[in-house]
């Protein structure tokens, strides 16, 4: 009766000892492909003592808002997104007419945004209206 | 959704406007799990707040508020504060120029020390760590933090209270390396340049200076770790300066050339850009501004509420912990104060541990509402100046330097 109670848990044993050696080994073979597909074949700089240096590099997102629709649209992104997203636009109070048109006077004398007397005229507009009250 | 971001400004949460319980907890939950998601598999970087602002992911960073995609602004959400050391991958982020360093190598990077100096060095980080190592505690705060704020809204980066954080920095001092380098007779002041660039040959670089004097205060520091790891790259791999009590803006990030000036300064970042009026509190008027101006620089005294959340709905009648932070421009907190009744009365915090007197201090208080109703709290604190808080917020067309006594509504119910 022992024996008869014994053996099942035996198999049972063998079984969930299979199931854990054949997860394991799925698990390495999947990670190691993993890392060989991204991992690029260089080897890291290495310093003159022989440690080893790090290198960083990021990517930056890009998921810029899209710009609302209104007047000079295509001046306001041609000529404004060149420096700063559009989220930094999109996110700002709304401002009176003349305020707008300090600001944009500012970037073209402070930081040279390259803005003809005529388009900074079109941006204000644009701004104006998206973002005016 | 993308509707919602593109035509919906960034809404501050007013305080005493609760908050629905649902929509709170499925926005923190969708948060949590993009902190988890190594950069590259969240694939959608973007969710919106509760509050509307959009959170953004980053590489090395958890999802932050974006303030600027280009050149990357990114504020830290507020329960990081509930941390005496802002986590680096939360820590906010502030570029001005739109070409930041995406990539830097050991190898080839170096420190140079330079300028009206005796023996002009370059540096390698292994030399850098090779001399002796210094750590301090230090709020950085934007200058801007808390623009979003201002009334009436001024234009610029429109940050609610998030654009600071504590970190333990660890580095070498810059009085050490001015040393090494021997300063001429008739230095005046240092400038710090970085990696970073302007997208358009006209676009001003970013240079900031200290003066001599200031530059060889044992505090300041050329730092390479921040909270005992590298710093983020958007935080200024691989080295940056650090100037413990003054604003941001000095903390030149991805830092390349210290240059010892024997005149001063007179780039736009120093000479235009980061002034505030010459008057108590940094104050003006809306209707007229300040005609004389000056670089800002040292931080005033600010204090802050990090629990309950605004909004909070708890029983009368039983204590409720209240806690916060507070900070100065380097005299170190002295007392914290709150009041329940919209500043009639006041009763003081306890102080938690001092890490230093750069750093955000800690303070807690219980408070028990006697009745149910709606209950404005405030906080207010003094350093060991005997600097204060103003009850009336300060005003100028910069939106810098924000500092009046904050406030929560809550409800005991």
């Amino acid at each position: 009766m022992m024996q008869g109670s014994d053996r099942p848990r035996h198999s049972q044993r063998v079984a969930i000892v299979l199931t854990v050696l054949v997860g394991v080994i799925a698990t390495a073979v999947a990670y190691l492909g993993t890392r060989e597909s991204t991992q690029a074949p260089v080897s890291p700089p290495v310093s003159p003592a022989g440690t080893t240096l790090p290198v960083e590099t990021i990517v930056l997102p890009n998921d810029e808002p899209e710009l609302p629709s209104g007047p000079h649209q295509r001046t306001f992104a041609a000529s404004c997104t060149i420096c700063h997203s559009t989220r930094l636009v999109m996110t700002q109070p709304p401002f009176p007419q003349k305020q707008w048109a300090e600001v944009v006077h500012k970037m073209v004398k402070t930081y040279g945004a390259p803005i003809t007397p005529e388009s900074e005229g079109q941006i204000v507009e644009y701004l104006t209206t998206v973002r005016g009250n | 959704m993308k509707r919602n971001i593109l035509h919906t400004p960034a809404r501050i949460h007013v305080p005493g406007e609760p908050l629905d319980r649902r929509a709170w907890l499925r926005w923190a939950g969708v948060a949590g799990l993009a902190g988890l998601l190594p950069a590259g598999c969240a694939r959608r970087t973007q969710v919106t707040s509760p509050d509307e602002a959009t959170l953004i992911r980053f590489p090395q960073k958890v999802a932050l508020r974006a303030i600027n995609d280009r050149a990357p602004c990114l504020e830290t959400p507020w329960q990081y504060f509930r941390h005496d050391l802002t986590p680096n991958e939360a820590f906010y982020v502030r570029w001005h120029l739109e070409a930041v360093p995406t990539h830097v190598e050991l190898r080839t990077w170096r420190l140079r020390v330079d300028g009206h100096v005796e023996r002009p060095l370059v540096l390698s980080m292994e030399d850098l760590r090779g001399m002796e190592s210094v750590s301090l505690v230090a709020v950085n705060q934007c200058s801007g933090n808390s623009r979003s704020l201002f009334v009436p809204r001024v234009p610029g980066g429109q940050w609610v209270n998030g654009a600071m954080g504590n970190a333990r920095w660890t580095g070498v001092r810059l009085g050490d390396l001015l040393r090494r380098a021997g300063v001429r007779a008739g230095a005046v002041q240092v400038s710090f340049d970085g990696l970073d660039e302007g997208p358009l040959p006209s676009v001003p670089d970013f240079v900031k200076t200290l003066d001599m004097d200031h530059a060889r205060q044992p505090e300041v520091l050329v730092a390479y770790e921040m909270n005992g790891a590298p710093l983020p790259m958007l935080n200024g791999f691989p080295a940056r300066l650090v100037v413990p009590g003054w604003y941001a803006t000095y903390w030149v990030k991805a830092l390349t050339n210290i240059t010892v000036l024997d005149h001063r300064f007179t780039g736009f970042w120093m000479a235009t850009a980061y002034h505030i009026p010459a008057t108590p509190g940094a104050n003006e008027s809306p209707q007229a501004h300040a005609k004389l101006t000056v670089p800002i620089n040292r931080m005033n005294v600010r204090s802050f509420f990090v629990r309950p959340d605004p909004g909070a709905r708890a029983p009368a009648g039983q204590a409720w912990a209240l806690e916060g932070i507070a900070f100065d421009g380097g005299h170190g907190i002295r007392q914290v104060e709150f009041s329940a009744d919209g500043g009639g009365n006041w009763s003081e915090a306890r102080l938690g541990e001092n890490l230093g007197r750069f750093s955000f201090r800690r303070w807690h208080a219980e408070w028990t509402p006697s009745a149910r109703g709606e209950y404005r709290l405030q906080v207010r604190a003094v350093n060991n100046a005997g600097e204060g808080q103003p009850t009336q917020a300060n005003w100028n067309q910069g939106g810098y330097m924000r500092n009046v006594i904050e406030e929560i509504r809550v409800t005991a119910i």
